[in-house]
């Protein structure tokens, strides 16, 4: 189970640096920009608000101005951030679900088929003595998997 | 020259060095510390956490650990900010300033453990 985890913490490594920095950049321009509030007084968001804000605006457009509403250049910077924003999202959600049926994901595939073989191997070796027939590879295994009538690859059966 | 290797040790580094910026200065004085230096070094211990990811080697692991270590301390010292200023209200007393460069102090030794073993394994290297 640990590779898997660690294979897929490593495939998504270039998506969750890319939130992190949209984040980072998106909070970090709130907090420099200047508001004004319902009197007319200058004020800089903090940067829990500016955290939250930029929270909310990545999984819902549709959202109020707090604590004031905005000026035109924070405006403008939300709706960069936005854009910015739903791209990465974009980017990661199609990283972690790209690829299932097709071949772009083989060796990530490969190891979700050797962990399955795994369970399936220990499970029944701790049902019933099995033979094993090890070291066979090339040709010869292809043959035996296909005596033993069973679907192609490594979750062959394995008595 | 490997350019994933450059930007690797960029940010083991940057995560170090802003981390001491930071916590540089009379602890308990709240013009010695930055916010917009300790939310720096948040978000790059944050990336360099998630490059260290993937790296099944001993070495790999611990650097990662050290890695969870310095965001765990930096984003505790980030939430004591907020409570204090947010939550509490009493602001930036020296008591708390104090908590906050202690916490954001253990991350320097974390994020130092980081760097030393990154040149341990660049050092251990055969050419």
């Amino acid at each position: 189970m640990q590779e898997i985890i660690f294979l897929v913490f490593r495939r998504m490594r270039r998506p969750l640096i890319a939130i992190i920095t949209a984040y980072a950049v998106s909070v970090l321009g709130f907090t420099l920009i200047p508001g004004r509030d319902d009197a007319g007084n200058v004020w800089h968001m903090d940067f829990f608000h500016a955290f939250y804000f930029v929270s909310y605006m990545g999984s819902t457009i549709g959202f109020g101005e707090i604590p004031y509403p905005f000026t035109t250049a924070q405006r403008a910077w939300a709706t960069l951030t936005i854009y910015y924003q739903k791209r990465d999202f974009q980017l990661a959600v199609r990283h972690r679900f790209a690829g299932s049926p097709s071949s772009r994901n083989h060796s990530f595939r490969r190891v979700l088929e050797f962990r399955g073989f795994q369970t399936q191997a220990s499970r029944q070796a701790a049902q019933a003595p099995s033979t094993w027939s090890a070291g066979l590879c090339g040709q010869p295994a292809v043959l035996l998997v296909r005596e033993l009538d069973c679907p192609a690859g490594i979750s062959a059966p394995v008595r | 020259m490997n350019l994933e290797k450059v930007v690797f040790a960029f940010f083991i580094l940057l995560a170090l060095t802003l981390n001491f910026g930071f916590v540089m200065g009379e602890i308990s004085n709240p013009l010695h510390h930055n916010k917009y230096e300790l939310f720096g070094a948040l978000t790059v211990s944050l990336i360099a956490t998630v490059l260290k990811f993937g790296d099944r080697t001993h070495i790999g692991a611990v650097l990662l650990a050290t890695s969870l270590v310095a965001d765990l301390q930096l984003i505790g010292a980030a939430l004591v900010w907020w409570y204090a200023e947010q939550v509490s209200m009493v602001g930036l007393t020296p008591q708390i300033m104090a908590d906050i460069v202690g916490l954001s102090g253990g991350a320097l030794v974390a994020n130092f453990a980081s760097v030393v073993i990154l040149i341990i394994e660049t050092v251990m290297l055969r050419r």
